[in-house]
């Protein structure tokens, strides 16, 4: 045994003297690429930002950037975004895998889930119209509105003009930010700006570029489940067929141009463009030229056109009453503009903020870049400088994202602050395929040149142990936002009800005196009371009076039974948050029987009944 | 002193009225020439209703009347108004406002004493009250009505000169209501003074 050990041991030092040169070669080799890829022991990855989108650059770099077109005179508005969407389109992340079964044709028009065409004139704020086309789409049929595209093309915040053109992530900033959306009767399109957001936009959900004429399951998906599609495409006059309305470019170049998807027709007759395209089918698409263009102001785009919905993401604009998030803690108000990393799909951030109230932390909003995004987030209170991770750990959540855009997290444990205190949003984004998880907001000379950078709250880390301020490597700060929320409102206490008799000498007025007391809990000023009543044989609620804030009393007046009735009393704040209701009843009071008074008082009872209120 | 506004007081009132107009009526064919007194009277005028007399104090009033006189019979008619008071009711101390008024006939006895005139005399009052308050509560609840009661009066009639009398009356007038169903005394007494004219 201790022979064939010694044989193997020769022969072993044999082989290395034989390729001693081979093996230097290898080893110089391996260690070489470490070094390159900075990986070798002792030293972290190094942060670097991902590419920026070639034709943006292109743009902003040309001195006078002047708006296509259409030979109608309709301008085109929509310009290239900073980001580089190209990794979208290369297959290196997962591509959504919908499958599903899908009528024929669909259109939210039928089912009254579009607002009306609108006309965006000589301007070129398509992207305006489009990203509202599809808010108020997501918020039809329960809720229509008409929000204020002129509000945001004027205080989108960017370089650009209000009719220079603008892009969907533009829109995401302004509506993240909570910008907007402001009413449109606030502020009718040509006018004047400074409203408060009709809507808290927490959700834009992107889908990346159609792959080919088939690739429509995730946009259709997405029609069906949330309405209207802001998208994009490349505008070519030889490409539109008046007489049918029908539009397919297979490919010629033209102005960028921002619409709204409200439905399919797979069976669209190819013969219907002016070249017909391999096969059927087209998208039912909603413009902003008014109602006197197209198909009462609709086309239909060709499945197979070229550019449609394949050159930049599409989204899907969700908004939510203002009154659940009521703080925005943010260093990005111009939104995601780079994307950064440590060249692994895995990284760090974290912002700190000081707070401005009292109102616990509730949600956390962030950009994700691919669409499978796994996230971890931790909010630490009373943390040290440059140490985002100190101080005490208060709420952890983690969770899936299987969609581009912006989204927001919702804690699990609201955080409670003091006014004044400092406060950590740590977030670990894995965003699989894509090694800039880490979305930044900065200066773009031409572009953002309004964003300024806040030294000393934005930290980065490739491993959430070792951080480092981003401002010291870029001038950046992170897309990561904290929303304080309210706390909950509660209704009011010790309802009670009294009777009582009005004296007017010839006769008494019967009243329900209802009486309660604030509730300590609630921590939002109170604006109301609404006292709600039923007659005790009926089995809804209706609003009887709405009274102040500050009145904890209530006379039920002009009755002609006492009792008789069942009372809610609820709690509003400044939010127009209503508290669930506090209830009291009461039972009709039935006159003392007397022989003498019997048969009279059984007679005035009964009439009151029947026109009791 | 109570009056209740009972049928048989009515009955009694009537026949009595009835009687001496038949009276008069005898005396006028026999050729008698009975006497027509023309006054004015104003006074004081009280609430029988404790809570109403707290809400609304004590009224005035005032009495144009007419009356035929004839060996010391008298009948006459005449209408009381003026009482009209301003109040504050309820709870809520809302604005509210009491009206009584109406027109009496009566019948009577008159002694002529060279320059004074005591007289005593009875009769029916017919009565309207209302009471109007300022509350979108009591729409339902309109005080607004009819009422007839008995009034007893006596009084002194002073003749400074041969058809100028000066009177002072006291009288009470019962007027119990009950539009709902709380029975209310609008009945009061009146302390009137006034000037008159004898033809």
């Amino acid at each position: 045994m201790k022979i064939q050990t010694e044989k193997r041991a020769e022969s072993l030092l044999l082989f290395l003297k034989k390729k001693r040169r081979s093996i230097l070669v290898l080893l110089f080799i391996i260690i070489a690429l470490e070094a390159f890829s900075g990986v070798v022991a002792g030293e972290g990855r190094k942060l670097s930002m991902a590419p920026v989108n070639k034709a943006f650059l292109e743009y902003i770099s040309t001195p006078s950037k002047v708006l296509h077109y259409t030979a109608e005179g309709h301008p085109l508005g929509l310009i290239p975004s900073p980001r580089d969407l190209s990794y979208l389109r290369t297959g290196s992340i997962p591509r959504a895998k919908v499958v599903g079964t899908y009528p024929d044709s669909y259109d939210l028009r039928i089912l009254n889930k579009v607002t009306p065409v609108r006309n965006q004139g000589s301007c070129g704020s398509c992207w305006a119209f489009a990203t509202y086309g599809s808010l108020e789409s997501f918020l039809m049929p329960a809720e229509p509105r008409d929000f204020s595209e002129e509000h945001l093309i004027n205080n989108h915040g960017f370089d650009y003009g209000p009719c220079y053109g603008g892009t969907l992530d533009m829109a995401t900033a302004y509506l993240a930010r909570w910008g907007g959306p402001v009413n449109e009767t606030d502020d009718p399109y040509v006018s004047g700006n400074g409203y408060p957001a009709a809507k808290h936009v927490q959700e834009v959900m992107m889908i990346p570029p159609r792959s080919g004429p088939s690739d429509n399951n995730q946009l259709k998906q997405a029609i069906m489940d949330y309405g209207a599609l802001y998208t994009d495409m490349v505008w070519d006059d030889s490409s539109y067929n008046s007489t049918n309305k029908a539009y397919y470019n297979p490919g010629n170049t033209g102005g960028g141009h921002a619409v709204a998807i409200v439905g399919w027709d797979d069976n669209f007759d190819a013969a219907k463009f002016n070249t017909a395209p391999p096969g059927n089918g087209a998208f039912i698409v909603k413009n902003s030229w008014g109602p006197s263009w197209g198909d009462h102001g609709y086309f239909y785009v060709s499945y197979y056109d070229a550019y449609f919905a394949r050159q930049d993401v599409s989204g899907v604009v969700k908004a939510e009453n203002p009154g659940k998030y009521v703080v925005n803690y943010q260093y990005d108000p111009l939104g995601l503009i780079y994307n950064l990393g440590y060249g692994v799909d895995t990284a760090w951030m974290a912002n700190v903020f000081q707070a401005q109230s009292s109102l616990p932390v509730e949600a956390v909003g962030f950009y994700t870049s691919s669409t499978d995004n796994y996230y971890e987030v931790y909010i630490y209170v009373d943390v040290a400088p440059g140490q985002p991770r100190s101080g005490q750990l208060k709420s952890t959540k983690s969770g899936f994202i299987n969609s581009l855009g912006y989204f927001t997290v919702e804690l699990d444990n609201p955080v409670a602050l003091t006014t004044g205190q400092y406060f950590s949003v740590v977030l670990k984004l894995r965003t699989v395929g894509y090694n800039f998880p880490i979305p930044a907001e900065g200066r773009i000379d031409g572009y953002t040149s309004a964003a300024v950078s806040n030294p000393g709250m934005c930290l980065v880390s490739e491993d959430g142990v070792n951080w480092e301020l981003i401002t010291e490597i870029y001038d950046l700060d992170n897309c990561l936002k904290a929303f304080a929320g309210l706390t909950p409102i509660y209704p009011p206490i010790n309802l009670r009800l009294a009777l009582l008799e009005n004296n007017f000498i010839f006769f008494k007025e019967k009243i329900n005196r209802l009486s309660w007391a604030a509730n300590p809990a609630n921590g939002t000023n109170i604006v109301s009371h609404k006292i709600y009543r039923k007659a005790n044989n009926e089995s809804t609620y209706s609003l009887l009076a709405t009274v102040g804030g500050n009145q904890y009393s209530f006379d039920d007046r002009g009755l002609k039974v006492p009792g008789n009735y069942s009372y809610q009393v609820t709690t509003v704040d400044e939010y127009e948050r209503e508290s669930d209701p506090v209830t009291v009843s009461a039972s009709p009071q039935i006159p003392v029987k007397t022989e003498k008074t019997k048969a009279y008082r059984t007679k005035v009872a009964t009439k009151n009944l029947v026109n009791s209120k | 002193m109570k009056l209740k506004m009972t049928s048989k007081n009515i009955k009694i009132t009537i026949c009595l009225f009835l009687s001496l107009a038949f009276l008069a009526g005898q005396s006028l064919a026999a050729g008698i020439k009975p006497k027509i007194e023309v006054g004015l009277s104003f006074g004081l005028r009280t609430l029988n209703n404790s809570e109403l007399k707290d809400i609304y104090g004590q009224g005035t009033n005032f009495f144009p009347s007419v009356s035929l006189i004839w060996k010391g019979l008298m009948i006459g008619g005449g209408y009381e108004a003026g009482f009209k008071k301003d109040g504050l009711l309820g709870i809520y101390q809302e604005p509210a406002e009491l009206t009584v008024k109406g027109g009496e006939i009566f019948a009577g006895y008159q002694l002529r004493l060279k320059n004074i005139a005591p007289y005593i005399k009875v009769g029916v009052g017919f009565y309207s009250y209302k009471q109007v308050v300022d509350s979108e509560y009591v729409s339902d609840y309109p005080v607004d009505g009819n009422k007839t009661g008995l009034i007893v009066a006596g009084g002194l009639k002073y003749f400074p000169l041969k058809k100028l009398f000066i009177s002072a009356e006291v009288k009470y007038g019962g007027l119990k209501v009950k539009p709902y169903d709380t029975e209310v005394d609008l009945g009061g007494l009146r302390l009137n003074g006034g000037l008159g004219l004898s033809f």
